[in-house]
C-alpha cells in the first residue's frame, strides 16, 4: 500500500527543496505516517459504523477473569505450557507483558487478549488498576508496601508460580506475602511456605503442587536436542555477584581442568555481562589461551547443557535443571551465606537447595577445588538412578504442569463467577 | 536532545522489527475487514498506533528550523550575486562546471548516497528510499545557486565523515556498503528497473515534445541516447530478436533518432508517439495473459496506480475550490489524467517481467509520471492546445474506455483501429501545425512602409506588462481604489490614457496583437511567434538596430525565440519545472485550473524582471527594447463563479504589484532616464459577471461594465519628451495603438500612426467602437 500512497505525496515534492535530502527522506516518512494513520483511523471508523449497523460483535478489549502477567521473554518457559493449555481448552484470558519481545504477544488467537504494557512505572500504573479476578504471575513482591507494583483492588486471587527448583528459601523476605495462592513443583515446597506463614502469623495461603511449567518446557525442548560429545565435556555455570563460583573459587580450577584435557564450556550468568562485565571479561581473557575452553554467551543454555557430561556450579538453579533433565551429575561449590539475612531460608533455618545438593552430585568447599580433577572423576562415576528417584520427588506432573494449572485456573474462574 | 531522539528512533525501529513479520503474515492471510481487525488487534497487543511511527523522525525534525534558516539565508541573497569563490564564478547561480552541466548537484547526490552506504542497520527499503530521495533532490536542486549547493554538499560531507568514523569504530555493525556487489547490475531485478526508467523516459520525452513544442538542447541528445539504450537493452534482455514485431522498435529507433538529431520540427515526435503507443500496446497484449478483464478491472492491481493519481489531484482541486468547482473542468481533468496515467501504467507493464511486482511498477510509474513530465504534459496540452470543452471531455473519456476494453477484452481489431487513430491524430497535428506555420505567416510580415521606417531617436523602450489591471476609470465601478496607482504614475510623470482597451480578453490574444500592431492574431502559433520576437513591433526595433530582450512565460511564446535574449532560457528542463510549479500553484494556492500562465523562475516573474532590468540598465547603454510580462496582479480565479471577496483579493494582489511597479520605475529612472517606459496591462480584472471570460453568459446580459471588465486595460507611458509625444498620442485608445505611437515618436514621423488597427472590438454581438460600447 505504501507504494501507492507514495504517488499522492509526490505531488508537492518541490516543498522538499527547503530541506536537505536526509530530511526529505524523513518528510516522506512523515507523510506516509500521517496518511497511513488517517487511512487506518478512517477504516476503523468505517468498520465500527458497519458493525453497529449490521449488529456485528464489537471488537473492543475484553477483561477476562483470568490474567497472566509476565515480566518478559525470559519467563516464557514458565508461561508457554500454561498459555498452550488455556488455548487448547478454549479458556479465554488476558496476557500482560513488559517485554515487547515476549513470544506470547505474537500469538494470534481470539481467546487470548495479549497486551504489551510498557516498562517500569508505565507498566506498574497499568497493573495497579488491572481489572481481573485472577492474576497469575512469576513476579515476587507484588502488593508489598515497598514495591511499586501494587495489588489491584479488583483482583480476588493473586497467584504465584514458582519458576525454579526448590522451595521459597531463596526468595527475598516477604516476596510472596501478598499472594493468595502459590503453585509449587511438589509437596515438599509446602513446608517452607507454611513455616513462613506461621512465623509471620499470616493468613494461610493456598498451596497447589501442580508441577513446574518451566521444567516441562525445558524438558520437552531438551529431549529434542540431546547432543553427545567426546571427550568429556564440563560445563561451568556460575551465578553472578560476590558470592558466586568464579568470585569465591577463582578460575584456577578451570585451568586445571583444561590442562587435564577436559573440554570446558564456561557459561557465565547473563547478568554478569551487565553488572560485573570487567571481571567476567578478564576471566574470559585469561582463559583464552586454552583452546579447549569455550565461552557460551547464548541466551539459551540448553545446547551447552546437552553437550556436557558434568556441571560445576554454586547455588545456581541451573544445577537442578541439568541434573533432572539430562540426568548427569553436578558438583556444587558450597558458599557461605552468613550475614545475608535478606533471604527467607535465613528465617526458616534450613536451605532446601543446598541441603539437597548431595543428591545431585558432590558438594565441595573452595579448598577442594585444588583437587578438582579427582572430584570430577568421582562425580562422573555416580549412579544415575539416584537422580531419577530424587527428581520424581522434587517435581510432580512432569510434562503436564501446564494442563494442570489451566484446569485449576478454569475451576477457580468458575468459583469466582459463582461467588459473584 | 540527541540522545532522547535517538532513543525514540531505536524504540520505533525495535517495535517495527517485531511487528513487520506479524503484519506480513496478516496481510498474506487475511483480506479487507478481517485484515483490518487483525491488524487493529495486533497494534492493540503491542500498545502501538501507526502515528507512533513519527517519533522516529523527532531527531531529524529538530534540525528543520536550522535548515530552513540556511535555505532562506542563501536563497536570492543579494550579497552573493556576482561573487566568485574558488572555482565557482557566481555563487548566486548554478555552477555549470562541466561544460554547462552543473557538477555540485551530482556531488551532493553522490555524497548523500555514500552517507547512506555507511549508515548502519538500514533496511533494504530504507536504502532504496534514501537513494530515491537523493535522486529527487538532484532533479529539484539541479538549478539552484552554487552557494546553496555548496552548503548542502558540505553538510552531507560532514555527515558522511561522521558516518565513516563510526563505521571504522564499530565495524561489526551491519552497513549497506558491506553488501555492495558489482554483480548487482547483472541482476535481472535491477535491469528491470533500469528498463522501466528508460521506458518512461521514452514515453514522456516524446509526449512532452508533442505537448510543449520542440527544443534542440543537450537534454534531448541525452534522452535520445537513453531511448536507444532502453530499446536495445530491452531487446537484448528479452532475447527476442527473431520475433516479427522486432521491426517496430527498429522503426521507432530510426524515427526517434532522426527526430532528435535532425533539424526537423516536432512532427517526427508526433509520429513516433503514435507508433510507440501502438507498439507498447501490442507488446503488452502479447506478454500479459488476462483471462478475465473484468476481474482485473475491479482488482487493486489495476485501480491503485492510475486511480490514485486521479484521486489525489481531484481531492486537492475540489478541496481548494469548494465554492467554485467547475464541472467541465473536473470531468476534463479526470478524463485526461485517467487516460494518460492508465496508458503509461500499462505501457510500463510491458517493459517488465515477473521480477517486478505490479506495486513496484506502479510506484516507478508514479514517480516517472510526476517527475519526468506527466504533469507538464497535461498542463501543456490543456494550456496550449485544449480549451475545457465537452468535446475534449468526451474524447478523453471515450478514448480511455475504448483502450480499456480493447486491451483487457483482447479485441485485437479495436487495438489496430486505435493505433491507426493515434497515427491519424498525430498526422492531423502535423498538418495543422504546418498550416499554422505558413498560411497565416503574412500577418506577421512588415508592410513596405514599416520596412522603411528609420528612427531619429535612439531612446531605449521598456514595455512592462502587468497582468489584469483595468483601465483607471473602471476602478470605482469594480469596487477598487485607484489612488495609490494614480499617485505612483503621477509621481513619476507617466501620462495616463483614459478608457483604453485591447483587442482580446486573454493575455496571449491581447499582447500578441500589441506586439504585432494588429487586430487579434488568429492562429495560436502565430500568437506565440508574435510574442517571441516575430511580431512586427520586434521587427521594426530590430531593423533599427535595437537589442531585443524578452522576459516571457513559456505559455506566451512556447519554444519560439527570435530575440537577442529570451528569459528565462527555453530548455525542456525549464518546462518540466514549470509544470511542477504550476501543479504546486494549483494545489497550494488553490488555483488548479486550465488557463494558468506557466510561471518561470519565480512564481510571478517579478524577481526575474528586476534582475534583468538591473543587468540591462547597468551594463547595456545601447538601444534596447525590453518586453516583459509580470503575473501580478492577475485576474480572478476564472472558475465561472465569483468568490465572495473577489475585489478585495484583487486589491491585495494589486498592492503587491505596485511595489514592483515602483521598483521598476526607480531602476529605470536611475540608470536610463531618457528611456520610453510603457506600463500596460493585457486585459481586465474579471471581477464582475461570472468572473470568467463570459463565454457562457447570455449576450443580452453583457453590459458595458462587463465588457470593459474583460477588455479594458491600463495604459500609461513615461515619455522622455512629453511635448514631442503630444504630437502623436492624442487618440491612443487601444493597447495596439501604443507602438505605432512609440514608433512615430522615435522616428518623429506620423507615418507609423497609419498602422493602428481597427478600433472596433466585437464581443457577443456588442462592440467597443472607438471607445464607445454598442
Amino acid at each position: 500500500m505504501r507504494w501507492y500512497i507514495g504517488f499522492l505525496f509526490l505531488l508537492p515534492m518541490p516543498l522538499y527543496a527547503y530541506l536537505d535530502p536526509g530530511t526529505g527522506n524523513a518528510l516522506l516518512y512523515l507523510i506516509f505516517g500521517i496518511f497511513g494513520t488517517v487511512v487506518y483511523a478512517l477504516k476503523g471508523w468505517f468498520y465500527a459504523i458497519k458493525a453497529k449497523i449490521t449488529g456485528q460483535q464489537s471488537n473492543a478489549i475484553v477483561n477476562h477473569p483470568i490474567s497472566l502477567f509476565s515480566e518478559g521473554a525470559n519467563y516464557w518457559s514458565t508461561f508457554e505450557p500454561i498459555v498452550s493449555a488455556l488455548l487448547k481448552h478454549k479458556i479465554p484470558f488476558n496476557y500482560y507483558s513488559m517485554d515487547i519481545h515476549d513470544p506470547a504477544l505474537a500469538i494470534q488467537d481470539d481467546l487470548m487478549e495479549a497486551k504489551y504494557i510498557g516498562q517500569g512505572t508505565k507498566a506498574f500504573v497499568f497493573l495497579n488498576h488491572l481489572d481481573t479476578k485472577i492474576l497469575l504471575s512469576t513476579t515476587p513482591n507484588i502488593g508489598n508496601d515497598d514495591f511499586a507494583l501494587k495489588r489491584s483492588s479488583k483482583i480476588d486471587c493473586l497467584v504465584h508460580v514458582l519458576h525454579g527448583f526448590g522451595d521459597i528459601g531463596y526468595y527475598r523476605k516477604g516476596s510472596i506475602d501478598a499472594y493468595d495462592v502459590i503453585i509449587t513443583s511438589a509437596d515438599f515446597c509446602a513446608r517452607s511456605i507454611m513455616d513462613i506463614q506461621q512465623i509471620r502469623s499470616m493468613k494461610p495461603k493456598e498451596i497447589m503442587a501442580l508441577g513446574l511449567p518451566y521444567f516441562d518446557y525445558l524438558y520437552a525442548k531438551s529431549k529434542r536436542n540431546i547432543l553427545t560429545t567426546t571427550p568429556t565435556t564440563i560445563l561451568i555455570g556460575p551465578s553472578w555477584g560476590n558470592k558466586s563460583l568464579l568470585r569465591v573459587g577463582g578460575i584456577e580450577f578451570i585451568k586445571i581442568l583444561a590442562q587435564n584435557n577436559y573440554t570446558i564450556i564456561l557459561r557465565p550468568h547473563p547478568h554478569s555481562f551487565k553488572v560485573e562485565k570487567e571481571f567476567i571479561e578478564n576471566c574470559i581473557e585469561e582463559l583464552s589461551i586454552f583452546p579447549n575452553v569455550t565461552i557460551d554467551r547464548d541466551r539459551d543454555g540448553t545446547i551447552s547443557m546437552s553437550q556436557s557430561h558434568l556441571l560445576i556450579s554454586d547455588n545456581s538453579g541451573i544445577r537442578y535443571d541439568f541434573a533432572f533433565i539430562y540426568e548427569r551429575p553436578v558438583i556444587t561449590l558450597k558458599l557461605d551465606y552468613s550475614g545475608d539475612d535478606e533471604y527467607e531460608f535465613k528465617e526458616l533455618g534450613y536451605d532446601w537447595q543446598m541441603d539437597n545438593s548431595e543428591k545431585i552430585g558432590l558438594v565441595l568447599s573452595a579448598t577442594d577445588l585444588d583437587h578438582i580433577a579427582h572430584h570430577v572423576e568421582t562425580a562422573l562415576a555416580l549412579p544415575v538412578s539416584n537422580l531419577q528417584e530424587f527428581r520424581d520427588q522434587a517435581v510432580v506432573n512432569i510434562g503436564q504442569s501446564g494442563e494442570k494449572i489451566a484446569q485449576w485456573l478454569k475451576q477457580r474462574r468458575e468459583e469466582c463467577t459463582t461467588s459473584i | 536532545m540527541k540522545k532522547w531522539t535517538e532513543r525514540l528512533s531505536a524504540k520505533e525501529r525495535e517495535i517495527q522489527d517485531v511487528l513487520k513479520p506479524l503484519l506480513d503474515n496478516i496481510n498474506k492471510n487475511f483480506q479487507a475487514e478481517q485484515r483490518h481487525h487483525k491488524i487493529k488487534k495486533l497494534y492493540r497487543t503491542y500498545s502501538y498506533h501507526p502515528i507512533y511511527g513519527l517519533r522516529a523522525l523527532m531527531g531529524i525534525f529538530s534540525q528543520v528550523p536550522f535548515l530552513f534558516g540556511a535555505y532562506y539565508m542563501l536563497l536570492n541573497r543579494p550579497e552573493i550575486r556576482g561573487v566568485s569563490f574558488w572555482i565557482f564564478n557566481d555563487l548566486s547561480k548554478a555552477d555549470g562546471l562541466w561544460g554547462g552541466v552543473n557538477a555540485l548537484p551530482f556531488l551532493m547526490t553522490g555524497l548523500n548516497i555514500i552517507l547512506l552506504l555507511f549508515t548502519p542497520r538500514l533496511t533494504k527499503k530504507e536504502i532504496y528510499q534514501g537513494i530515491l530521495i537523493a535522486l529527487l533532490f538532484l532533479i529539484l536542486l539541479y538549478k539552484e545557486s552554487s552557494a546553496l549547493l555548496i552548503y548542502w554538499s558540505l553538510n552531507n560531507f560532514f555527515n558522511m565523515m561522521v558516518a565513516i568514523v563510526a563505521f571504522i569504530r564499530k565495524p561489526h555493525l551491519d552497513y549497506p556498503i558491506k553488501h555492495i556487489n558489482l554483480k548487482m547490475i547483472r541482476n535481472p531485478y535491477v535491469q528491470q528497473i533500469m528498463l522501466l526508467v528508460a521506458g518512461n523516459i521514452i514515453i514522456f520525452s516524446v509526449l512532452q515534445k508533442w505537448a510543449l513544442g520542440y527544443s534542440k538542447g543537450k537534454m534531448d541528445k541525452f534522452l535520445g541516447l537513453i531511448i536507444l539504450y532502453g530499446i536495445l537493452k530491452y531487446l537484448l534482455y528479452k532475447k527476442q530478436w527473431k520475433k516479427s514485431w522486432l521491426t517496430y522498435p527498429i522503426v521507432i529507433s530510426i524515427f526517434i533518432t532522426i527526430g532528435i538529431y535532425s533539424k526537423s520540427t516536432v512532427n517526427y515526435a508526433v509520429l513516433c508517439l503514435g507508433i510507440i503507443f501502438g507498439l507498447i500496446n501490442l507488446l503488452f497484449y502479447k506478454q500479459v495473459e488476462i483471462k478475465n478483464g473484468f476481474q482485473l478491472f475491479i482488482s487493486k492491481d489495476y485501480w491503485n496506480g492510475p486511480v490514485l493519481y486521479l484521486g489525489a489531484i481531484l481531492l486537492f482541486h475540489i478541496s481548494n475550490n469548494l465554492n467554485v468547482v467547475n464541472f467541465p473542468s473536473i470531468v476534463l481533468l479526470i478524463g485526461v489524467i485517467l487516460f494518460i496515467s492508465s496508458y503509461v501504467y500499462w505501457c510500463n507493464l510491458s517493459f517488465v517481467n515477473e521480477k517486478l511486482t505490479t506495486d513496484e511498477v506502479s510506484f516507478i510509474t508514479g514517480i516517472s509520471f510526476i517527475l519526468l513530465g506527466g504533469y507538464p504534459i497535461i498542463v501543456g496540452l490543456l494550456t496550449l492546445y485544449a480549451p475545457p470543452s465537452y468535446i475534449y471531455v468526451t474524447y478523453f473519456i471515450l478514448g480511455f474506455v475504448l483502450l480499456y476494453f480493447s486491451f483487457f477484452q483482447h479485441k485485437k481489431m479495436l487495438q489496430v483501429v486505435l493505433l491507426i487513430s493515434a497515427l491519424g491524430i498525430g498526422s492531423m497535428q502535423i498538418i495543422k501545425s504546418s498550416d499554422d506555420g505558413t498560411k497565416n505567416d503574412s500577418i506577421l510580415k512588415l508592410s513596405k512602409d514599416m520596412e522603411q521606417l528609420k528612427f531619429s531617436d535612439s531612446a531605449s523602450v521598456f514595455l512592462i506588462v502587468f497582468d489584469a489591471v483595468p483601465s483607471l476609470e473602471l476602478f470605482p465601478k469594480l469596487g477598487l481604489d485607484s489612488s495609490k496607482l494614480l499617485a505612483l504614475l503621477h509621481e513619476h510623470n507617466f501620462k495616463i490614457y483614459p478608457k483604453t482597451y485591447s483587442w482580446g480578453r486573454g493575455s496571449r490574444t491581447s499582447m500578441s496583437a500589441t506586439h504585432n500592431m494588429s487586430e487579434a492574431v488568429p492562429s495560436p502559433i502565430d500568437m506565440q511567434k508574435s510574442l517571441a520576437g516575430e511580431g512586427r513591433v520586434w521587427k521594426v526595433f530590430k531593423q533599427n538596430h535595437y537589442k531585443t530582450i524578452n522576459i516571457q512565460h513559456v505559455y506566451m511564446t512556447s519554444f519560439f525565440n527570435a530575440v537577442d535574449k529570451m528569459l528565462p532560457p527555453r530548455v525542456s528542463a525549464t518546462v518540466k519545472l514549470d509544470g511542477m510549479e504550476l501543479l504546486l500553484l494549483g494545489i497550494c494556492v488553490g488555483e488548479f485550473r486550465f488557463d494558468l500562465h506557466l510561471p518561470l523562475g519565480d512564481l510571478s516573474m517579478q524577481g526575474t524582471i528586476i534582475e534583468y532590468l538591473q543587468k540591462v540598465l547597468s551594463h547595456r547603454q545601447e538601444r534596447t527594447f525590453l518586453a516583459s510580462h509580470m503575473n501580478g496582479p492577475g485576474h480572478s480565479q476564472n472558475s465561472g463563479h465569483c468568490m465572495p471577496n473577489e475585489s478585495q483579493l484583487f486589491a491585495n494582489r494589486l498592492d503587491a504589484a505596485l511595489k514592483y511597479m515602483r521598483k521598476y520605475i526607480n531602476l529605470i529612472e536611475k540608470h536610463n532616464p531618457q528611456a520610453v517606459v510603457v506600463f500596460m496591462s493585457d486585459h481586465g480584472a474579471y471581477l464582475k459577471g461570472d468572473c470568467k471570460n463570459l463565454d457562457d453568459y447570455p449576450p443580452e446580459e453583457v453590459t458595458e461594465l462587463l465588457m470593459r471588465d474583460r477588455f479594458g486595460t491600463m495604459v500609461a507611458i513615461r515619455w522622455p519628451d512629453p511635448k514631442k509625444a503630444q504630437q502623436y498620442d492624442q487618440d491612443l485608445l487601444l493597447n495596439q495603438d501604443v507602438f505605432p505611437i512609440v514608433f512615430a515618436y522615435l522616428s518623429d514621423s506620423k507615418v507609423p500612426l497609419r498602422w493602428k488597427p481597427k478600433r472596433v472590438v466585437p464581443f457577443k454581438g456588442h462592440y467597443l467602437d472607438n471607445g464607445i460600447f454598442k
